[in-house]
């Protein structure tokens, strides 16, 4: 797996200017007033994007039946794929909260670093989320209908969601359940997202390592 | 150290049917036309593509139980396939120094530079012949027991192959038990590097015969109609109706220079076996 992930790490160095520019761009933003959290959620999933981006370099030129002659096994890809993008996002969510965090406190008066952090760990989570479900898709689909199938999942999730809240009675029941969780204190809060997250990420890791085991490479 | 034994895969109509073995120490070459089978074997051979049927055992392990750690004792090259082109030689090292224990970094860009690959450009900019360079100095950097070699000389020019075939005889020489599986569309570089050679057609294997034999005891026989009705056919493989009569192609050379001496008896190379046994009909 170090091999996978120094193949990634030089690909993405390849390709600095790319990074240069989103960095500028999200430093950007927050010089010109934007929420510095803004900031941290356009650099960290920007920088995780660039995961289904080597999925693509893997598969272009039939270059998954090299690389799978190579000592890697199939599980060990998908481990890497997600260690690398937890990486990457991760080391531009730390860069972006740090300076972001900076930033806030100089800039703003009524700036509160609890908040920030809860915020930021917030932006965490969703980079977490969004590679569990993306990277899947991007397993079972290549890197390019992988973006189509994510696009109009999200649209049909969105859509989905919307309607089923409209239904009679959900809104109420959707708001007992969160008051129940609520009442039961921050430590089993704390408890119930954990095991929720853990789960998600149980689910998407287990569903790309059977989706990679039965791929027929191409 | 590889054995195929049965494997079958079936595209569509095509049917491969393989049985074969790459022994330790043997260089061992694969030869057949475009859509022969050849890399359909190899990939079977790295469990890169699932078989209907047969066993292929590598290292003494079915091919599917391999771990990471044996396919380290490979050295691959893939015709259509190789690292990313978006790498460079210097991340190529790199990548291998993490992926080897046994991968010298120092030789591996040693012998790069030796060979004139630059270190700094991208693959997707290297002609055919720098990426068929490339793809060779990486399967030998490692120390590996087998190399799989699927088409390694293909784009090279003479000079380029006579190089690249120098080098693997090189590696082969360091250490006894090193084997190779290759396959080449150039039938006189199979000549020259192996020990014994497959001949697959149409997914199945036609012929297989140790090199040696195969250039010092085969022939061709050329005869017209009435020759041919009269003579022993006992030692004869096969054969190819022409203008003048017929091509034989025989395992027996000099039985017939012995015992028939009224006709042409020549000597042939691989790509006349194999024009005869594709094209001909068996006796």
């Amino acid at each position: 797996m170090r091999g996978l992930l120094v193949k990634d790490l030089r690909l993405l160095a390849g390709q600095k200017r790319f990074f240069v520019v989103v960095v500028a761009i999200g430093l950007f933003f927050m010089l010109s007033g934007q929420d510095p959290i803004f900031t941290v959620s356009y650099c960290t999933l920007l920088l995780s994007f660039f995961t289904a981006s080597t999925i693509s370099y893997d598969e272009f030129n039939h270059g998954f039946f090299y690389l799978f002659s190579l000592p890697v096994s199939r599980k060990g890809y998908v481990a890497e794929k997600y260690l690398f993008g937890l990486l990457t996002g991760g080391a531009a969510w730390v860069a972006t909260t740090v300076i972001g965090g900076l930033y806030g406190s100089m800039a703003q008066e009524d700036f509160l670093l609890l908040e920030w952090i809860a915020g930021a760990v917030g932006i965490l989570v969703v980079l977490v989320i969004f590679l569990c479900l993306t990277l899947p898709v991007q397993f079972k689909f290549g890197s390019e209908k992988g973006r189509i199938v994510i696009s109009v999942g999200m649209i049909a999730l969105f859509l989905g969601l919307m309607a089923f809240l409209k239904m009679d009675g959900v809104l109420e029941v959707v708001a007992g359940v969160a008051e129940r969780i609520a009442s039961l204190g921050t430590v089993a809060v704390l408890g119930v997202g954990v095991l929720f997250f853990a789960i998600v990420v149980a689910v998407s890791v287990a569903a790309s390592v059977h989706i990679m085991e039965k791929k027929q490479l191409s | 150290m590889l054995k195929f034994a049965g494997v079958k895969k079936q595209y569509g109509t095509f049917v491969l049917d393989v049985s074969m073995e790459v022994k330790p120490g043997m260089v061992t070459g694969l030869i057949g036309a475009n859509g022969a089978g050849k890399s359909t074997t190899f990939k079977a051979a790295l469990n890169l593509i699932p078989t209907d049927g047969g066993e292929i055992r590598l290292f003494g392990k079915n091919v599917e139980t391999l771990t990471p750690q044996d396919k380290e004792k490979l050295g691959v090259v893939l015709s259509d396939s190789g690292f990313s082109d978006w790498l460079t030689v210097n991340d190529v090292a790199v990548v291998l120094d993490a992926m080897y224990r046994d991968f010298s970094k120092e030789e591996f860009l040693r012998r790069c530079g030796e060979f004139g690959l630059p270190f700094k450009k991208k693959i997707r900019d290297f002609s055919t012949g720098m990426k068929a360079k490339l793809k060779l100095l990486v399967a030998i950097s490692h120390e590996a027991k087998l190399l799989i070699l699927d088409e390694p000389t293909a784009g090279l020019d003479v000079v380029g192959r006579e190089e690249l075939l120098a080098l693997l005889q090189d590696y082969l020489g360091e250490q006894e038990e090193r084997s190779v599986l290759i396959s080449s569309h150039i039938a006189s570089d199979l000549e020259k590097f192996c020990d014994d050679i497959y001949m697959i057609h149409d997914g199945k294997i036609i012929l297989h015969e140790e090199t040696d034999v195969l250039l010092g005891s085969y022939g061709i026989l050329k005869v017209d109609g009435s020759q041919y009705e009269k003579m022993d056919k006992s030692a004869i493989l096969c054969r190819k109706k022409e203008e003048f009569g017929y091509c034989l192609l025989t395992d027996s050379r000099q039985f017939y220079q012995e015992n028939e001496p009224g006709l042409i008896v020549e000597k042939c190379g691989i790509d006349d076996v194999i024009l005869l046994m594709t094209k001909g009909e068996r006796v």
